[in-house]
């Protein structure tokens, strides 16, 4: 047991002691007089051409300026943003309470609040097709529609490790202890696989591939689950190495990243469902930590964070190259966006704040910060719930929900903004009990 | 607030105002003054003296090109640990082949501490040796230069509340792994 204070008075000491070492010692006169000095040295700020070659450069992208405009202004060009436009939106946000009900608060995609009811769930209610899922305890669902309520009992004794379809249509709950993985279609059936040792699952839109991940003493299986359950790659992995899978947009490849036999960062992309694999990965030293990876839109590109770095691997090229983008800050989740205009993107964003990066370039821009996000399927605009009175962390919160569209600078191109009712349940502060939220085009 | 701080104060601010203007001898006097904070957190970060080193002579280039931009002069401190946090961090980074630094073997021979202390101590210091550079520039800042959480968010780009909450995951991650050892 630690005392709060008498923990951070020791922590404060260990550090003082510790830094005995420092380079506290500088001539500091030396030192000015050289950076003084360094200075003077650049001389006068002095105007020069650059060279043929850039001249060159800078020209043809002129040109190449003026041609766009004027495809554009002709409307030859295929202009991107009538697919924000297009996107019909629903934005639910759930409050949660101890007691394990919650409140939701149904949003348009304009931010209008259409409707408010009292939800019992097991962690996040998830928006449907035509209405909601709310997980219950034993794995019962709860699925609320304009045509009624519909209560489904799943066949596991326990539906933990939900993983979801990028498009919230199907979710493969995996049985951590005893092995089923249960496929839900919703609306369409309800598949449970016997793959006693599942450790991990990837779903893709609408469930119709699931690879699960399946311990096996020397390594892991991959077993492709498309209302047959086929295995399709034997994988060599350290027993007590971690493993994440990331599904290809299309389904087509999963990459498996665990580590290698040194500890570096190993990644296979494995073809479905033939079973081909590429091991590959970037060069970098091992032993750091490493997150998760995630394929880009257009399934060309991986993204892996190794410590604070990300790390893009060419598909079609077999390459790896160090983004140069830096964390600065502790991250939670990450994930792809489309800048609304100009080339793909690659955006990162962290946890408790949500922060876009540029391929290429290492300092992010800030957008929302202070509470959970969600990002809308056209990967263009980001949903936030913002607590805008941080001070009263027993009291009720005061939350705003925006829309946020991304240009292809990164920059916050704005949205609508909506408050919660003034009237929603209390949330304690010590972390458990966050708000929720996501989407359904 | 005394007379005292009152021209504490006033001081430092002219001090600042003339640096920026390129006067070397008024950033010296900054140097004398905040350079050994400087020079901890960026060894909290990188845990050893060199890189350390590197990092705080990058941090007071930065520093001395950057200067003019500072629009309150009273947060210069904040503003200069928070920057050799930073380039700490990179430095680290740069030079991955070191990305956890044993800080006990340096605590086991600290010369001057109370055995029954350094127990503890040394425990600390292992779990310490866990965290990545980022954690460890929050700890420093936080727990060597003494900032606070909105000074740490503005150095940082974090938000003020994020910085609360992260500290005190850390906190509750170095106390459980002391619970541990």
């Amino acid at each position: 047991m630690h005392d709060p204070m008498t923990f951070e008075r020791r922590l404060a000491d260990a550090l003082e002691q510790y830094n005995v070492g420092a380079p506290v010692q500088v001539d500091s006169a030396a030192l000015a007089s050289e950076l003084a000095a360094r200075s003077r040295g650049r001389g006068p700020l002095r105007l020069q051409w650059p060279s043929r070659t850039v001249r060159l450069v800078l020209v043809a992208g002129l040109l190449a300026l003026a041609v766009v405009s004027g495809l554009i202004a002709a409307g030859m060009w295929p202009d991107r943003s009538p697919l924000v436009e297009q996107t019909q939106g629903r934005l639910m946000v759930w409050m949660p309470t101890s007691s394990g009900s919650g409140t939701t608060y149904m949003y348009n995609s304009a931010g209008d609040l259409q409707w408010t009811r009292q939800i019992g769930s097991r962690g996040c209610p998830r928006l449907l097709a035509d209405g909601l899922m709310a997980m219950g305890d034993f794995g019962r669902i709860r699925i609320e529609t304009d045509a009624g309520v519909h209560v489904q009992d799943l066949d596991v004794s326990y539906a933990g490790g939900e993983r979801w379809a990028p498009d919230g249509r199907a979710v493969a709950l995996v049985d951590m202890e005893d092995g089923p993985v249960t496929v839900v279609r919703f609306g369409i059936d309800s598949t449970p696989y016997d793959l006693a040792g599942a450790i991990e699952a990837v779903v893709s839109n609408g469930g119709e591939r699931v690879v699960v991940a399946v311990r096996t003493g020397d390594g892991a299986d991959l077993h492709l689950l498309d209302g047959r359950d086929t295995l399709v790659y034997r994988h060599p992995s350290p027993a007590e190495s971690g493993l994440s899978l990331a599904l290809a947009p299309d389904g087509s490849r999963v990459a498996v990243v665990d580590s290698g036999p040194n500890g570096e960062p190993q990644v296979t992309v494995v073809s479905l469902p033939d079973g081909n694999a590429i091991t590959t990965g970037p060069s970098v030293e091992p032993g750091v930590e490493f997150y998760p990876i995630s394929w880009s839109p257009d399934g060309s590109t991986l993204a892996l964070r190794y410590g604070s770095g990300v790390y893009l691997y060419d598909a079609a090229g077999n390459t790896w190259r160090d983004s140069g983008m830096y964390f600065h800050t502790y991250v939670e989740t990450s994930r792809w966006l489309v800048p609304r205009a100009g080339p793909l993107g690659l955006a990162m964003l962290g946890g408790n704040h949500l922060d876009v990066y540029r391929d290429g370039n290492a300092e992010p821009t800030r957008l929302v910060g202070d509470g959970p996000f969600g990002i809308w399927p056209d990967r263009m605009r980001v949903a936030s719930l913002e607590n805008i009175d941080p001070a009263s962390t027993r009291a009720k919160l005061s939350v705003h929900v925006g829309t946020f569209e991304i240009s292809a600078d990164g920059d916050d191109l704005g949205g609508r903004v909506a408050t919660l009712p003034a009237d929603h349940p209390p949330i304690s502060s010590d972390g458990q009990l966050r708000p929720c939220l996501n989407w359904m085009p | 607030m005394s007379e005292l701080a009152i021209g504490d104060h006033a001081a430092t601010n002219a001090t600042v105002r003339l640096a920026a203007t390129g006067d070397s001898a008024a950033f010296a006097r900054l140097v004398d003054l905040h350079h050994a904070a400087m020079a901890r957190v960026a060894y909290t970060v990188c845990g050893d003296a060199e890189l350390a080193r590197d990092a705080t002579q990058q941090a007071w280039e930065i520093a001395w090109r950057r200067l003019a931009g500072l629009r309150d002069h009273g947060q210069v401190r904040s503003w200069l640990v928070a920057i050799a946090a930073n380039e700490a961090r990179q430095a680290v980074r740069r030079r991955r082949s070191r990305p956890i630094v044993d800080l006990s073997e340096r605590l086991d021979i600290a010369p001057g501490a109370d055995p029954a202390d350094r127990i503890g101590t040394v425990d600390l210091a292992r779990a310490l040796a866990h965290l990545n550079p980022d954690d460890r520039a929050l700890i420093a800042l936080r727990y060597v230069a003494g900032l606070d959480a909105t000074e740490i968010a503005s150095g940082l780009r974090m938000s003020p509340s994020g910085v609360r909450s992260r500290l005190a995951r850390l906190l509750q991650r170095l106390r459980t792994e002391l619970d541990h050892a």
